[in-house]
Formats: C-alpha cells, sequence, structure tokens
C-alpha cells in the first residue's frame, strides 16, 4: 500500500504510527457514514437476537433462565442506551465493542457444563466481526472490556482463602491470545477503513491529482506557443491539443480528422495532406518515405508555418499515431528574407565599389529592360528576350533577388500563363524598386555620362596642353578618352566567368584577357555587351566539360576561355574562344529540324542555333536553355551593322568571332570636331 | 531480383533513378516516353515495378497505366509509382484511380526512393 | 422489535444524562459479569485426604469398614448443576457388588435421587451445609470420598479431571487404588456449600 506523500518528511515514531493507525481520521465520509449505520443497525439487531439463543442454551443447560433473562436484558440496556446517547456512528460503534465482550460474558456463564470452554470461541468471533466496523478503536474498546474484566475478577477474588494457587497462568495464556487477536483484527479494521470505506475517498484524492495533472497539461497546451496534435492512425485528430493551432487555423470539432480540419483554412493544402495520409496509411511505400512526403512548410494568407512529424509506434513496432508540430515561421522567414536582402545591397554596394561604371551601366540597362518587360506593352517574344537578358545580367551582378523573379516570370511565359507572368512582372517591378531606391542613393549623381580618368591619363593630358600639342591631337586623344577600353569590359567578363565556372561545377577555369588596347562607344555597344554575356554562359554551361570529364578526355581539368579584343582589316573584332566539347552539330539539326527550321547546311544550322527559342537543352536551368540568348545577342551585333563567325571543332572547342566596321567602333563623327 | 522500368522523358530524371537503384543490384529497363514504357512492359513480363513521370509527350503517365491497367498488367502484379510534383493533388487521384499504388514527390532524395523500391520488391 | 437509531428530541438536549447512565451501567453489568466468572475460575477447596474431621465423619457416615469391602461416600449438593450432573450418572450406572456406596445429599431434597438410592440399596444421608463443614470439614461439592477396608479415607476429590467434563472417574480411582496405586485429588468442580465460602466466591449474592 504506497502512501501518496508529497515530501519524504522523517518516519514519526513506532507509538506515534500506531496512534495514527489506531485513531481514524476526523472527517467522515458520506459513504462511512451511511455504512456505519447500517452496520450499527445490524449489530443492534444481532445482539438482540442473542435473548432467545441465550434462553435457549440456558435452558438446555439447566443454567437458570429467568436469572439468564435478567442479565441478558441488562446488557441489552447498554446498546439501546449508546444509540441514544451518541449522536456519531462512530461512537455508537464503540459501544457496540463493549457490549460483544458482555455477551460473551454471559455466554460463558451460561455455557456451564461440558462446553463451558469451547463458549469462549464466542469472544474470538465477535471479535474478528468487530472489525466490519472498520474502526480499531471499537475492537480496542472490546478488547480494554475483557481486560477490565480480568482485572475486576483479581480484585474481588481474595487469595488468602484458598490454599491452592489460582489458576492464574491459564487467565495470561487466554489474555494473550485476545492481545493477538486485538492486533490483528485492529489491522484488518484499519485496512478495511483505508481500503473499502477510505476507497471512496482515496479515489477522490486520485482524481484530484489527476485533474490537476490534466490541468498542468492543459496550461502547457493552452500557452505553448507551437501546435502540437497527434493524429491517429485513422487521420482523426485529438481533441487534446494546442490552443494555438485553433487560433491560426479556426475552430475544432470533435471527429475531424487533421486533413479535414486544415482544409477548412486551405482546401488544397487539406487535401495534400489527405493524400499524403492515405499513402501513409495503406503500407504501399516504406514508413519514413511517407513520412518525408508529408508537407514539411506551408503559407497561409502571407503566414508561414513549419510542420515536422514524429511517428509513434506500438510495442509490435506498427504505427500508432503521428505527433505533427506545426511552427509559426512567419518571422523567421521576414528575417531570412531580410538578410538575403541585406546580403544583396551589400553585394551591390561591394560591387559598386569595385566597378562603379560597370555597376552604374547594368543598373540603368536593367532599368531600360524592367520598364520593356511589361507583358501587355510588347509582343511576347521580346519580353521573353528582355527579362532573359535582365536575369543573366542580374544573376552575374549579385542581385539574386531579381534574378529569380525574372525565373519566375520566364516560367509563367513558357507556360503561356498569361496572368502568372504580368502578376510575377509586378512582384519583379516590386522588387526592382526597393532596389533602385537604395542603390540610387548608393550612387549618387554618377550617370553614365561622366568620364573617368585614370591619374596617368589625366597627367598624359596635361602634358599635351602645356607642352601646347596641335587641338587636333589634344581632341583626338579626348575623344579616345571618352571611348572605353575592351579591357575593362572583357577583365569583367573574365571576373564574371570565373564565377560562373564554379557556380555550374566546371572548376577553376583559367580565363585569358587580350584587350589590345580597342576602345568602343560606350553608350553604342552597350546591348551588345549586356546580350555578351549570352554566348559567355553558353560557352561555360554548354561548352566546358567538368573537370572529371576533361581527364578522361586527356583534357587538362580546368577548362580554358580566351577572351580578346582586336582590330583586322578594318573591322574591330570581339572574340571568345574555349576549349571544351564543341558544339554539338547533330543535336542542333535534330532540334531544327524538330523546329521545323532549315538544317541541311551548315549557315542553315548556325542561323537555326541564333534564331528565338532555339536550344538543344530539354530543361532551361538557371542559367541558359531558353532559347534566348544567342538570338539577344545576333539581334544586338546586327543592329551595330555586324556579323558573328562561327568555328567549333569537336572535343576540342568552340570560338565565336563578332565583327564590327571600323567606322562605326571609331565613330568618325566624333573626330570632325 | 526485380526487374524495375523507368519512364520519363527527361533524361536526367531517368539517370538519377538509374544512379539511385543500380547500386543495390536492380536491373533498370529506360523508356522515354507513354507509348516507349507500353511497349517495354508488354514485352518484358519480368518486369514487375514501374516508375514513372506524369507528364510526357505522346503518351503521358495516367495513360500508360490505364493503358497496362486495361491489358490487365497491374492486376498481374505490376507495381507502380508516379513521380509527380508537390502539390498537384488531381493528377495523384486519377493515377490512383488509374491502378497507381505508390507515388513520390519530385525531387526526391535517392535513399528515400530506394527504400520503397526495395519494400516494393519484397 | 429492532430499536431505530432515531434521537428523542429529549435525550438530544442533554445527551450528558444519557451518556453518564450509560458509563455507569455499563460499569455495573461488567462487575456483575466479573463475579459471576469468579465462581468458574476459582478452585474449591478440598480437605486432604488425612484431615481428622473427614475420618471423623466418614466413620460416622459411611458404613462400618467389615470384611474387606471398600466405600465410597459422594458428597452432592442439591442446588448445583453439576452435582445434579453427578446425580444422573449415579442413577444410570450400576453399582458393583463388593463396594458400598453412601450418598451425602446436602442442602435440599431430591426425590428422584432418593428413589434411586433406595432401589439401588444405596444409603442417603441429608445433612446441611454447616454440618457438612462441622463434622466433615467439606465446604464443596460434588466430590467423592474413597474409603478402604481399614476405614481409611483413600482418596478426596472430583470426579472429573476436566472441568465439567462428562467422565466421571469414581470408579476407575476405585479400581486404581485397590491395586494399590496413589491417585492425586482432582480439583473439585462444581459450587461452593459452605455459607462462607459462598460469601467468598460470590460477594454479590448473584448465584448462591
Amino acid at each position: 500500500m504506497t502512501d501518496v506523500t508529497t515530501e519524504p518528511t522523517a518516519r514519526p515514531g513506532i507509538f506515534r504510527r500506531m496512534g495514527q493507525a489506531i485513531v481514524l481520521p476526523k472527517t467522515v465520509s458520506a459513504f462511512e457514514s451511511s455504512y456505519l449505520e447500517r452496520m450499527n443497525r445490524i449489530a443492534l439487531a444481532f445482539f438482540y437476537g442473542h435473548l432467545p439463543v441465550f434462553l435457549l442454551i440456558s435452558w438446555l443447560n439447566e443454567t437458570d433462565p429467568l436469572f439468564t433473562l435478567m442479565l441478558t436484558a441488562a446488557v441489552l440496556v447498554i446498546p439501546t442506551l449508546g444509540c441514544r446517547a451518541f449522536t456519531g456512528h462512530r461512537s455508537k460503534s464503540l459501544v457496540f465493542g463493549f457490549t460483544a465482550m458482555c455477551m460473551g460474558g454471559i455466554l460463558v456463564h451460561i455455557g456451564q457444563g461440558p462446553v463451558q470452554i469451547e463458549m469462549h470461541f464466542y469472544f474470538f468471533s465477535v471479535l474478528a466481526m468487530l472489525a466490519l466496523f472498520a474502526n480499531p478503536m471499537v475492537i480496542l474498546v472490546a478488547a480494554v472490556t475483557v481486560a477490565l474484566h480480568h482485572l475486576i475478577l483479581w480484585y474481588l477474588v481474595p487469595q488468602s482463602v484458598f490454599n491452592y494457587d489460582a489458576p492464574i497462568w491459564v487467565v495470561l495464556v487466554h489474555a494473550g491470545f485476545v492481545v493477538l487477536e486485538t492486533f490483528a483484527a485492529c489491522f484488518i479494521a484499519r485496512n478495511f477503513f483505508d481500503n473499502v470505506i477510505g476507497l471512496e475517498k482515496k479515489v477522490e484524492e486520485r482524481t484530484v491529482e489527476i485533474r490537476k495533472r490534466n490541468e498542468d497539461m492543459r496550461l502547457v497546451l493552452d500557452n505553448v506557443q507551437q501546435g502540437l496534435v497527434t493524429v491517429s492512425r485513422d487521420g482523426k485528430m485529438a481533441s487534446e491539443h494546442s490552443k494555438v493551432l485553433e487560433t491560426w487555423f479556426g475552430a475544432y470539432e470533435a471527429g475531424d480528422t487533421f486533413a479535414g480540419y486544415m482544409g477548412n483554412h486551405d482546401a488544397a493544402f487539406g487535401n495534400w495532406f489527405g493524400l499524403c495520409w492515405d499513402s501513409l496509411t495503406d503500407g504501399f511505400l516504406p514508413l519514413e518515405v511517407a513520412l518525408d512526403q508529408l508537407p514539411k512548410t506551408a503559407a497561409f494568407d502571407g503566414r508561414h508555418f513549419e510542420f515536422s512529424y514524429q511517428p509513434i509506434c506500438d510495442d509490435a513496432g506498427e504505427l500508432e499515431k503521428i505527433m505533427v508540430v506545426v511552427s509559426d515561421v512567419t518571422s523567421e522567414v521576414a528575417q531570412q528574407r531580410a538578410e538575403a536582402m541585406q546580403r544583396e545591397i551589400l553585394s551591390v554596394f561591394e560591387r559598386i565599389l569595385k566597378d562603379r561604371s560597370g555597376f552604374t551601366e547594368f543598373f540603368e540597362e536593367a532599368q531600360r529592360l524592367v520598364d520593356a518587360s511589361e507583358p501587355a506593352a510588347s509582343h511576347l517574344d521580346d519580353v521573353k528576350r528582355f527579362v532573359h537578358t535582365l536575369k543573366g545580367n542580374a544573376a552575374l551582378f549579385g542581385v539574386d533577388s531579381v534574378a529569380q523573379l525574372c525565373h519566375e516570370m520566364e516560367e509563367r511565359i513558357a507556360e503561356d500563363d498569361e496572368r502568372g507572368a504580368a502578376e510575377r512582372y509586378e512582384a519583379l517591378t516590386g522588387r526592382w524598386q526597393e532596389l533602385a531606391s537604395t542603390v540610387q542613393r548608393m550612387l549618387g549623381q554618377d550617370t553614365v555620362d561622366s568620364v573617368t580618368l585614370s591619374g596617368d591619363e589625366y597627367q598624359d593630358l596635361l602634358r599635351r596642353v602645356v607642352e601646347e600639342q596641335p587641338h587636333v591631337e589634344i581632341a583626338r586623344r579626348l575623344v579616345d578618352l571618352s571611348l572605353e577600353p575592351t579591357d575593362h569590359r572583357l577583365e569583367r567578363f573574365a571576373e564574371q566567368a570565373r564565377a560562373l565556372a564554379e557556380r555550374l561545377e566546371k572548376g577553376a577555369i583559367d580565363v585569358c584577357v587580350q584587350a589590345n588596347d580597342v576602345r568602343l562607344e560606350r553608350e553604342r555597344f552597350a546591348p551588345f555587351w549586356s546580350s555578351f554575356t549570352h554566348v559567355l554562359r553558353n560557352a561555360i554551361d554548354h561548352g566546358l566539360e567538368t573537370p572529371d570529364d576533361r581527364v578522361e578526355n586527356g583534357k587538362p581539368d580546368s577548362g580554358r576561355l580566351e577572351l580578346s579584343s582586336y582590330e583586322q582589316d578594318g573591322e574591330v573584332v570581339v572574340e571568345l574562344r574555349d576549349d571544351g566539347r564543341g558544339i554539338d552539330w547533330d543535336g542542333v539539326r535534330a532540334k531544327a529540324a524538330s523546329l521545323g527550321l532549315p538544317c541541311d547546311t551548315q549557315d542553315d544550322l548556325l542561323a537555326a542555333m541564333f534564331s528565338a527559342g532555339f536550344s538543344t537543352r530539354e530543361q532551361a536551368t538557371d542559367t541558359s536553355g531558353r532559347g534566348v540568348g544567342l538570338n539577344a545577342v545576333r539581334v544586338a551585333c546586327e543592329a551595330l551593322g555586324g556579323r558573328i563567325e562561327t568555328d567549333s571543332e569537336a572535343g576540342r572547342g568552340t570560338t565565336f568571332r563578332f565583327r564590327f566596321p571600323s567606322d562605326v567602333a571609331k565613330n568618325a563623327d566624333a573626330l570632325s570636331i | 531480383m526485380s526487374k524495375i522500368i523507368v519512364v520519363d522523358d527527361s533524361a536526367t530524371m531517368r539517370q538519377q533513378v538509374k544512379q539511385a537503384l543500380t547500386p543495390a543490384g536492380f536491373d533498370i529497363v529506360e523508356a522515354v516516353d507513354g507509348r516507349d514504357g507500353f511497349n517495354k512492359v508488354q514485352a518484358d513480363a519480368a518486369i514487375d515495378i514501374m516508375i514513372l513521370d506524369v507528364n510526357m509527350p505522346r503518351m503521358n503517365g495516367i495513360e500508360l497505366v490505364e493503358a497496362l491497367n486495361k491489358e490487365g498488367r497491374v492486376q498481374k502484379g505490376l507495381k507502380v509509382v508516379m513521380l509527380t510534383t508537390e502539390g498537384h493533388a488531381e493528377l495523384i487521384q486519377r493515377a490512383k484511380a488509374a491502378g497507381a499504388k505508390g507515388w513520390m514527390v519530385k525531387p526526391f532524395k535517392p535513399e528515400m526512393l530506394l527504400a520503397a523500391v526495395q519494400k516494393m520488391a519484397v | 422489535m429492532t430499536p431505530s437509531a432515531e434521537h428523542h428530541p429529549a435525550q438530544q438536549r442533554r445527551p450528558w444524562l444519557a451518556r453518564t447512565l450509560l458509563f455507569a451501567w455499563g460499569a455495573g453489568v461488567l462487575v456483575v459479569l466479573s463475579s459471576l466468572m469468579t465462581g468458574h475460575w476459582v478452585p474449591l477447596p478440598v480437605p486432604p485426604t488425612d484431615d481428622a474431621a473427614l475420618r471423623a465423619g466418614l466413620q460416622r457416615y459411611a458404613p462400618p469398614a467389615t470384611d474387606g469391602r471398600w466405600a465410597i461416600v459422594h458428597v452432592l449438593y442439591a442446588k448445583c448443576r453439576c452435582s445434579r450432573r453427578v446425580f444422573d450418572y449415579l442413577a444410570e450406572r450400576s453399582s458393583p457388588d463388593d463396594v458400598d456406596e453412601v450418598v451425602l445429599l446436602v442442602g435440599g431434597d431430591d426425590a428422584d435421587l432418593e428413589a434411586a438410592c433406595g432401589a439401588r440399596a444405596i444409603g442417603l444421608h441429608k445433612l446441611t451445609d454447616e454440618q457438612l463443614e462441622r463434622q466433615l470439614g467439606i465446604e464443596a461439592a460434588p466430590l467423592f470420598i474413597v474409603r478402604d477396608p481399614l476405614g481409611e479415607p483413600r482418596y478426596t476429590g472430583g470426579y472429573t479431571d476436566r472441568k465439567q467434563g462428562l467422565d466421571y472417574q469414581d470408579l476407575t480411582t476405585l479400581a486404581q487404588l485397590r491395586e494399590g496405586a496413589t491417585v492425586p485429588p482432582r480439583p473439585v468442580f462444581g459450587c461452593g456449600v459452605s455459607s462462607s465460602l459462598q460469601d467468598a466466591l460470590d460477594p454479590l449474592g448473584l448465584k448462591y
């Protein structure tokens, strides 16, 4: 019998504990009260019933029935009076303890004769019966009565009268047995009290304890800021779940399945969850696979939630239920987004510091592209081209958020989802505005129109003026300085190429730049330069192989790009050479055929390659495969009166040459001041 | 050992499936679209697991399963697993109605695919 | 007949009265019962075999010691139930031929016993308790005395080994004594006869 004590106190002494065991706790429960009332009534009837029995015995035994009647009646006065004298049921029970012993005394007297000794067994039987009062005190009263009885006996018998020794040892043996039985009966009575009578109280104690524990649990569930709920195998939610779930997703009705409940809030999610749950319970997929497929994130009305699942298996290892933990990660997501934005701004800032003019140019062009990309304003093909270019540029300049939005917009356009495209465009312009205002601040008033001189160049100019060189020479020099050296451009491209190669897992490639002091008009060639990035990207993405493949084919493990500009036969040439796998002419032919383009001659194939919508890639990646890039370059090149030359050798590499007439390049107008 | 056919118009996807399952010793057959897949399954009774994409030219995933269902292959024990992108509940439901028992979300983790196939192969 | 446990308004107003009454009564009953018990527990006195008064009394009441005949003298108290049981026993059993038997009946008459004694040629003497005490030195009954052919009392004591047992040992005692064995006296289980003894045993005068 374990005690429900709250804290281990020092054990009270043995006597104290005995006292606590013997004396019942003060409060009488309703159950005890009604029980004792019934017992007392039964006891009274029982003792009254002794009267006829005693009369019978004394008559059979010839021990003066009349005397017996008087004696029994005298004893019966006691409980009768006792029931009036005491109001408490327990007190009344004590009276019966006394009465029982007196009855036993009478029985022993009237049972004289051969069975007088056996009559004593009455005491032991009735002492055991007294345990039914569930009160050790009753038994003690009886025992004390017996003791008193024997004490009075010894007082009344004067020993000096007799010769023989009175058989005191017999009495002591009696006493011993009575004491023994008293102990036993007290123990039984107390146990009876604690466990039967007191059962109700024990149950109530336990119920209170359980209720309290439930309340504690309830407190946790009501206040925890995560949605905790167990979902049983049949999909039903437990009614015990975090309150915050209902705050997020609405009221719960008993018997709701989790799929149904979430479906009330967001039908698509509920549907999806239900499907995943089915695959969990139908047992076709292994448990971990099915669990993995349950939705891990979801967004409802602008709030983001994370879902995690913990399977709970029974002893046999079968899935019993799943604990779903829902966390509101809106703030985390927002924070992540904010951090990403920060990083972007930082990277933009870095770029501006490193290459102000380059970034400025990108920025202005990006602005133009953004404006031009409105789906409603322009032809869809053009929009596609613009967005693609913008995407590439933005990626190269580290403005990933814009690149991502462009990618999403391109996807929608590819799926002919006009509304989706328009929606993404809105998102794009939104983001662009944000960025633009920040960048504007950083760039200040800087525009492309300004010309930047290095310290040496300035000194050189000054020297010429001081030396009073002819005006034409100085003018020419000034014009020269206003043209942009391709050097800068190509270096920038080189850097971007290296970064891109890393991203595409082509390793650390070699990029060689040879600008040969070629200068080109910045503004006129800007569209060409921006679309040139596509060629660069293609070369790295399609042209160069992975280091492993290169080694397999006996090439040095790092790819090599050569970017050069030079003058040749009155033309300015910009050249890109790679030592990759070369153009896959068969693939080009097949694709051209599938698009219905002529594909017989080499020129046909070249023309096809540079046409809109052409790509031998099956799936567009972030960087290429949209079939827009090369087309964009061709358009830009032709707008400047240039042409493209392509040389490719399978397994050895590809070279693209962009030739521009020199007078366009040099802009003779500027010289005729 | 079970023989598995993977039906997907994307070579990359087929490659990924192959890479995930071949080390475990499974025999992989490839098909580039629905019709190709249908022919190959019909030709080879040893194939007992089919992993297929939904969006394919010529004959898409749903149609393929329905066709095979008509031919009785599904009943004879061909286990069908659809690969699909997350969120397309109606596709999955149609696939299940056609007889596909399992489905997995793309992109899948190789070890998950392997575990699923191992369970089916048993 | 069962009284209910309802409280009379009168008693409820003065529970102390009922309680005091109760305790007093209870104590009284306890004392009474205890005194009843004394009568059962206390061993009754038996004169020793070589007591002078006993011998004298024997000569008076017992049949004379002649030709080697043993004699048994039964001392019975008319008001004592145990003695009455001995009556019944004696009435039923037959007397051995070579033994004289006498019954000393104290404290009352008993027609049945007298008739039985007459029928079986058992001598019967009626005594008062004072006579019994004075002349024989006996104060309690039932007991019996065995006298050998020489007139010597050889056994004085109770009938049974056990208290109120049914196994009366008078004849067996006789047989044992005849063979020459010594029989220790058994305690007397019965009642006090003399008034002094009775007073001692039952101060409250319940029984006697």
